[in-house]
């Protein structure tokens, strides 16, 4: 369990690190999901703290089995759509950007528009 | 009253999808929720109306409407009003009110949560609602600073998302009351994503340029609601626990400081007033119980330059010296101006003299001496020649400023026992030593150095370090 959280917590770094360091707009917003993906398995395990079995009460089940936490489970996916949905409108914008500036580096765009 | 709070959050969301189906309603429907809001920011602030609720079961997803609520909501139905009158006459077409209208609903409902995820979901709708009213243009340059936006937000969001998820963890709830059984990581994790959505010290380096490229009446709701929803969770943690409150003072002291400052060089009359909002927002969040009166003030009176400098034909300061302004836009611009550095008769003066009586006695003399920069910045204003005008000012902008300028004013009642003869003298102090500074030539400093700091990677990799620094002040 401890390697798995360790992990996760390399992705997001990774990710975030990735958005500063790679220059091509693309790559940042593709880092950006990264870290995203990151955050969302974070919530994956956390719910799962309390045990690994899907929350559904089928009948004839024992009350006692370990149950995974559907709370966290739910709310990413708010989370989910929320970063889809920004990840969409940053595609789109990088897509109209990069009829002006086809290399989509971000140090020269800034340079440009700033 | 539960159920005429939901009804109240939910009507802006079904306004604004109403509209696509009905874009003729477009103004007249935004302008009645502006009124709406108007009405029941006015009673919760006047009647001091406080109560909670709670929406589900036992994960502290609940909301919270108090008086401190209740002035950020007046603040943003103002700004809506001005917002609508001056692009009454104008042809934004029906899809901008919607957004308006979503703008108008997402914020209230940060004002009033009272868990961290329910302001996660409303702050992230915020910040999709803002880069689609920068882009809105669609021009390269605001596509540009829109998706800046909104990288630096969301990356600034993700993280927040994690603390929140360790605040889960620890506690098993989502509301803002169980913050400190988290790990000290989580609490830094929140703060930091609070602090560059907030636009406070260096991580609010995204907002001048945000605001330069922005059109006018989006820099205005920029100041006047955005940037509020963005400093409402600094407030509320700081009102709840005493050591975030000491952190968020100490960066808040930060900002009061480094806005003006940069303010004091500025070439850019649209780059100077963003500056000085940096500063303003420290002003807001260093004393909480103040926040609401200060943060009504700031609104209205950075909404109101901000549409005025909309109607300005040059933006350099060396050029509107040289061709001057129209005079009733500069007298707007130098009443809202000094309404910001605290003249007697306006909101800012009791905003200012009850920020300052929650403070230590250091820290008060740190702040009175801020105001002389703030005091300088504006001073500034009262030296570009005016002009009589030939052409009459558009309804549409006099209506508005009209609004803003006349909530100042009243908004003034809300600390009256500031009128004492020591803080009239005080507040009377910088004004004159900004006008004296101006005329000596503090001017010269202007230069339009643009710092590296605001381009993208700069702005993500401050967080870092931001990150780092609290999560040591944390622990």
């Amino acid at each position: 369990m401890i390697y798995l959280e360790a992990s996760i917590f390399i992705t997001i770094l990774v990710g975030f690190l990735a958005t500063i360091i790679k220059k091509n707009l693309l790559m940042k917003i593709v880092t950006m999901d990264v870290m995203s993906t990151g955050v969302v398995a974070l919530f994956v395990v956390i719910a799962t703290h309390s045990g690994l079995v899907t929350p559904i009460l089928r009948p004839g089940a024992a009350p006692a089995i370990a149950y995974a936490d559907p709370v966290p489970q739910g709310v990413i996916l708010t989370a989910i759509v929320i970063g889809l949905s920004i990840q969409t409108l940053m595609l789109v914008a990088a897509m109209k950007l990069a009829r002006d500036n086809p290399t989509l580096e971000t140090s020269e765009i800034d340079q440009k528009y700033l | 009253m539960t159920d005429l709070a939901i009804a109240w959050i939910l009507v802006p969301f079904v306004a604004g999808l109403t509209l696509y189906l009905l874009p003729v309603l477009a103004r007249g429907l935004t302008l009645a929720i502006a009124v709406l809001s108007l009405c029941v920011g006015l009673a919760i602030t006047i009647q001091d109306i406080n109560f909670s609720f709670v929406l589900m079961d036992s994960f502290g997803i609940a909301l919270r409407i108090d008086s401190l609520s209740g002035y950020f909501i007046v603040t943003n139905a103002l700004v809506l009003l001005a917002a609508v009158l001056y692009t009454w006459r104008c042809d934004y077409k029906a899809f901008f009110y919607v957004l308006l209208c979503l703008l108008h609903g997402s914020a209230n409902t940060v004002f009033i949560s009272a868990d961290f995820l329910s302001l996660y979901v409303n702050l992230e709708v915020l910040g999709i609602v803002v880069f689609l009213l920068i882009a809105y243009p669609r021009g390269d340059r605001p596509l540009w600073i829109g998706l800046r936006y909104l990288m630096v937000g969301n990356v600034a969001m993700l993280f927040y998302l994690m603390g929140v998820g360790l605040v889960y963890q620890a506690s098993h709830s989502f509301s803002f009351d169980v913050l400190l059984h988290a790990p000290p990581e989580a609490v830094a994790l929140i703060l930091m994503a609070l602090l560059a959505k907030g636009a406070i010290f260096v991580s609010g380096l995204w907002l001048p340029q945000t605001n330069v490229v922005a059109a006018p009446v989006v820099a205005a709701l920029l100041a006047g609601i955005v940037e509020n929803a963005g400093v409402f969770p600094l407030v509320r943690l700081s009102l709840l626990y005493g050591e975030i409150s000491k952190i968020v003072q100490l960066f808040a002291l930060g900002s009061i400081f480094f806005g003006p400052l940069l303010a004091l060089v500025a070439d850019d009359v649209r780059r100077l007033l963003s500056f000085s909002t940096l500063g303003q927002l420290g002003w807001v969040i260093i004393s909480p119980a103040a926040a609401g009166l200060y943060a009504l003030m700031h609104g209205l009176a950075k909404a109101a330059l901000f549409l005025s400098v909309g109607e300005l034909r040059h933006y350099r300061l060396s050029e509107l010296r040289q061709h001057g302004m129209a005079r009733p836009i500069a007298i707007a611009m130098i009443i809202a101006g000094y309404g910001i550095v605290g003249v007697p008769l306006l909101a800012g003066f009791s905003a200012k003299a009850l920020t300052i009586s929650y403070l230590a006695p250091w820290q008060q003399g740190l702040l009175y001496g801020a105001g002389f920069l703030t005091a300088t910045i504006y001073s500034k204003l009262v030296f570009i020649p005016q002009q009589p005008t030939s052409t009459p000012l558009p309804l549409g902008y006099s209506a508005a400023t009209l609004v803003l300028l006349g909530g100042l004013v009243f908004a003034d009642a809300g600390y009256l026992q500031a009128y004492t003869p020591a803080n009239l003298l005080r507040s009377l102090v910088p004004p004159a030593v900004g006008l004296l500074l101006v005329g000596l030539g503090v001017s010269r400093w202007e230069s339009s150095w643009r710092g590296a700091w605001e381009q993208l990677e700069h702005l993500l990799g401050v967080m870092l370090l931001l990150l780092i620094g609290l999560v040591w002040l944390a622990l």
